[in-house]
This record gives structure tokens, C-alpha cells and sequence, in this order.
């Protein structure tokens, strides 16, 4: 996955525009539900980002280099698109830092989080109501490094943090994870052995 | 550089690179090297295999997030426009914000031309013009020929960018560029131009020439039966007819100057130009830091006329001594502009009708 479609972003760099298709098709389905991740409220405006991703490499494609990993690059050029035009939605408002963000996610209770269980229908359902009870940093590090496949350094560039607080996120999830899931873990972990 | 494994508890595997990549893509190098680590270290195979049922959770409960549909025709349509977006910046440098130092500094610009050999369908002609002016020129030529059915690329020495369309001829002097920038077209294409006041760049296309003058504009010109049309969205450019090699020097009385959202039809059979704004004229690009507001609040007319002429381009006549009673409230920023005018002179009761280029207000006036 580093490497097959280097060939292809080259090609689109000397102007193919049939490799520039075929990366939007290798990667749109990536930025799509990562940028729905980011910002779930608004679809359109998360395809207007991608657009603006897609178009803004065409035209500097000349002066591109060939990233290590295409997929990475895409992801981390589509939040900053994201987090540059909510920044210009909303500059009237005082800025929230990560951290403030951070603050208001209060951490619910074990018995918060198992109080409805019997809603939950099956094993999915209930992981990922746990996984959205984790901080939103939390979450979408996992995204990262679970669905994007992507490794520690470039969670951190993606994040503005460096790699060792990218891989304690991806610890501290999982650690909080395991710790919800063992007590209850007779009930859906046996389908796995 | 061997990790310390043998001291990995279950949550340090679930959050190591390798161990990861192992679950997630496993490779046949990383089989083995977990297999033998594994037959190494016995001891840690439960917790190794706790793991591995810990990374199935998480991406079991990611399986949602994974799954996140873009539907092919909502991938379809993005791809569509994502395409437009990049043929109208290769045409009119309507770039985004951040670009715009760049490309300005690049003193780029762009036109597309399109006169078609096609045009002589229903009157054939054993020479077209385009190899009657070739055959004129008694220096070396190099001529790009499309038969693809895709556009092709061509790069003058110049800098200049050609995007030549299929079924389409390009001729230019082997010497292009050292007197002069010209180029002769058949058929269609699209013109990236960089800019150089000293050297005018000429297309010559058929009956018309089309002289590039400034850096922000786009050319447009669409084939149709019998007429050769040029449009301008931004920038200005200047049309000829060609009046045959003689007369180079003649030719100011015989053009056309177009501004933004102009575009001029010439009517092959009568040999007329008329000049008239394109059918959905565009806002112009504004400076950096600018930002053009539509909403009107008890606004006096002649206010709101000025803006819109500043932001289309386009002149608007109207008498100011009948309309100074003439006030608009209302919010325009979705509309068109021909929809604008609609409204605006709908609520004064006035009507518009376009001449030439020009939009003319009539109106009685208001009730101060």
C-alpha cells in the first residue's frame, strides 16, 4: 500500500490525466468518510473540501513532490482544507484549542456506558458506542491507524502533535477499550475464539 | 532493531506499528517474523492472541466508519466537477485566493479558440484558409496534428501551454517566438499564454485573429454552423477579421475589443461582427480581501447599479435624475445576473433591454 501508486502520482505529475482519475477513484472513498468523520453535519461541504484537494494538486502539480504514502497525503491536505475553511466560517468567534475541545468531552462512567446495553443488539453496535464515548482525538487517531493504515509519524503530522503523543492516544484508547470491554467480555468475545 | 516484545503486555502490541501492520495487511515477510517470534516466546502467545482479538474489536467498531458509502454517482459527480474546475483554471485563472500571487507572478494567461474545419461541411472548399495561410509562410513550420480523441499538449518555447483538441491543427514558425508569437489554428483549442506586452500572442483562426492583451481572461469561441464566436470572462482581448497578409498594419479600425463577460459573434456569410454579453455573465475575480455583497437595505438604485457594474463588468445606462428616488431592499447574492436585473427592475418598475453590451434602464422613477 506505500508504494503501488507512486508510479500512478508520478504519472499524474508529468499531466496524465487518466492517473489523475485513477488516484481520485484509489482515494476518494478514504477522504469521504474521513472528512465525514471530521465533519459529519455537512456532506457538501466535505465533497466541496475534496474538490478543492483534487483541484489544487492539478494545479501545482508541477511544483509536487512524490509523497511515501499518497493516501497520507491526501487525508492530511483534506483536513487542513477542512480546518482552514471552518477557521474562515467562524472567525469571529474566539478560537477553541484542541485542549479546550478536549475539556468538554467528559469522561462517562462505566455504568453510563453499559446502562443501555441491552439496546444494543450485537457486538458492533456495542464497540462503537464505546468508541464514541472516547475523546474525539482518541477517535479519530484510531480511524487513522486501524482503518487508514497509516503509521505513528504520520498520525502526528495530521494531528500537530509528535509521534509519540499520536501512538499514546492510540494506547490510551485502546487501553480504556480493553478495560470496558473484559467485564463484559464473556458476552461478545466468545464469537471470536 | 529488535522491539522488546517479550515485555509487550496486550495493549502495547495493539499499539505497535509492526503488529498492526501485521493485522491489518499482513505481508509474508511479517508472517514469518511473527510466527518465529511466537515459536520463540510461548509464554506470551495468550496475550499475543488477546491482542489480536483486540484489534478485531476496534475494527469492529470502526466497521461503520469503514463503511462510510459514497455512492458512485455522488463519486461520479465529483469527479465531474473536480474536472471542470481544472479545464476553467487551465482557461481563465480563476484560481483560488491563495494562488492567485502565484499565478499573477506567472504572468500566465489563458484562451481558448475554436474555428473548425468543419465549418466548411455544408460549402466545402478544396483549400481551407488554414493551409492557404500556410502555404504563404516561406519559413520552417512545425504543425501539431490531433487524431486522438483526446486533447494533446503542446509546449511553446515561450512557456506557453496548448491544449489542441481532436481533429484539430496547429501550426507556428520554427522561429516562433524570436520576432513574433503567432500561431495559426484549424479546429479547436485551449491557450495557457504567458504574458509578454512586447510580443502580442496572435491566433490565427480562419477569418479572425484573437490578440491576447492582458493576463486575466479566458477566450472562448464555439463552433457553429457558419459563425465563429469569442468570449471574453476576464481580461481583454482584442478580435480581428483578417484582412490577408497585406494590411497587417490596418487593422485597429477593424477589431473588436472585448472586456469580461463580452463575447463577440462574427456571421461568416455577411462578414458582421456583433458584440453582446455572454448568456450567464460571471462575477470578475475581486482583489484579495475584497468581498462583494449583494444585500441591499433601502439602497439608493444608482448605488446598487454601481456595484453590479463593478462586479459583472458590464455597463449599465440609466438616467440618475429619474431614478433618485429609486430605493432596493433585497438580497441578491444567489441570483444571476440577468435575474438580478429582473428583480431590481421589477421593484422599481422599470424594464431593461440589452444593446450591444450595455444593459439600458428605462423607468418613470419612484415616489420620493
Amino acid at each position: 500500500m506505500l508504494s503501488q501508486d507512486t508510479p500512478v502520482w508520478e504519472a499524474f505529475l508529468q499531466g496524465d490525466e487518466e492517473a489523475y482519475t485513477a488516484l481520485y477513484r484509489m482515494h476518494v472513498k478514504a477522504m469521504y468518510r474521513y472528512g465525514m468523520s471530521l465533519v459529519s453535519a455537512s456532506e457538501a461541504f466535505v465533497l466541496d473540501c475534496i474538490h478543492d484537494v483534487f483541484t489544487e494538486i492539478w494545479v501545482k502539480r508541477s511544483r509536487l513532490s512524490t509523497p511515501d504514502n499518497v493516501r497520507y497525503y491526501l487525508l492530511r491536505a483534506l483536513k487542513v482544507r477542512i480546518l482552514h475553511l471552518l477557521q474562515r466560517q467562524e472567525k469571529r468567534h474566539l478560537p477553541l484549542s484542541q485542549h479546550d475541545f478536549d475539556e468538554l468531552w467528559s469522561e462517562p462512567s462505566t455504568e453510563e456506558i453499559f446502562s443501555d446495553q441491552e439496546e444494543l443488539f450485537n457486538r458492533q453496535a456495542l464497540v462503537k458506542k464505546l468508541i464514541s464515548q472516547l475523546q474525539p482525538r482518541q477517535q479519530e487517531a484510531l480511524r487513522l491507524r486501524f482503518v487508514e493504515e497509516m503509521d505513528y509519524s504520520q498520525i502526528a503530522e495530521i494531528l500537530a502533535i509528535n509521534r509519540q503523543s499520536a501512538q499514546n492516544l492510540v494506547f490510551r484508547a485502546v487501553e480504556k477499550l480493553r478495560g470496558w470491554l473484559i467485564p463484559g467480555c464473556i458476552i461478545f468475545f466468545q464469537d471470536f475464539f | 532493531m529488535q522491539k522488546p516484545y517479550e515485555h509487550y503486555k496486550v495493549v502495547d502490541f495493539v499499539t505497535d506499528d509492526a503488529f498492526l501492520s501485521h493485522q491489518l495487511s499482513p505481508t509474508e515477510q511479517s508472517s514469518l517474523f511473527w510466527q518465529t517470534w511466537l515459536t520463540q516466546h510461548p509464554n506470551k502467545e495468550s496475550e499475543w492472541h488477546e491482542a489480536t482479538q483486540l484489534v478485531e474489536a476496534v475494527r469492529l467498531g470502526l466497521r461503520d466508519y469503514a463503511r462510510t458509502y459514497l455512492s458512485e454517482e455522488a463519486e461520479n459527480q465529483l469527479l465531474d466537477r473536480i474536472q471542470t474546475t481544472n479545464l476553467a483554471s487551465q482557461t481563465m485563472l480563476v484560481v483560488p485566493f491563495w494562488q492567485r500571487r502565484w499565478l499573477v507572478s506567472a504572468a500566465a494567461a489563458c484562451l481558448i479558440i475554436a474555428a473548425g474545419l468543419w465549418l466548411y461541411r455544408g460549402n466545402p472548399q478544396p483549400v481551407s484558409l488554414y493551409q492557404q495561410r500556410l502555404a504563404s509562410l516561406d519559413k520552417a513550420v512545425i504543425e501539431k496534428i490531433n487524431t486522438t480523441d483526446q486533447p494533446q499538449t503542446t509546449r511553446l518555447p515561450d512557456g506557453s501551454t496548448i491544449w489542441l483538441s481532436p481533429h484539430s491543427r496547429l501550426s507556428y514558425l520554427k522561429t516562433f517566438g524570436q520576432e513574433n508569437r503567432t500561431v495559426y489554428l484549424s479546429g479547436e483549442a485551449t491557450f495557457d499564454v504567458t504574458h509578454n506586452p512586447q510580443k502580442p500572442f496572435l491566433v490565427y483562426a480562419n477569418e479572425l485573429i484573437t490578440k491576447v492583451l492582458g493576463t486575466k481572461f479566458k477566450v472562448k469561441s464555439f463552433e457553429q454552423d457558419k459563425d465563429v464566436v469569442v468570449v471574453v470572462l476576464q481580461g481583454k482581448v482584442t478580435v480581428y477579421r483578417n484582412e490577408g497578409q497585406a494590411q497587417t498594419d490596418n487593422r485597429a479600425e477593424k477589431g473588436v475589443l472585448l472586456l469580461p463577460n463580452q463575447q463577440v459573434m462574427f456571421t461568416r456569410a455577411t462578414e458582421h461582427f456583433s458584440k453582446s454579453l455572454v448568456e450567464m455573465p460571471a462575477i470578475l475575480s475581486t482583489e484579495i480581501g475584497e468581498s462583494l455583497s449583494f444585500e441591499f437595505e433601502e439602497a439608493p438604485i444608482d448605488e446598487v447599479f454601481k456595484k453590479i457594474e463593478k462586479a459583472y463588468g458590464v455597463e449599465i445606462i440609466f438616467n440618475e435624475e429619474v431614478l433618485k428616488n429609486c430605493q432596493l431592499t433585497a438580497s441578491l447574492s444567489e441570483e444571476s445576473l440577468f435575474e438580478k436585473l429582473d428583480i431590481i427592475t421589477q421593484s422599481i418598475g422599470a424594464t431593461y433591454q440589452l444593446l450591444d453590451a450595455q444593459v439600458i434602464i428605462s423607468s418613470k422613477g419612484c415616489q420620493p
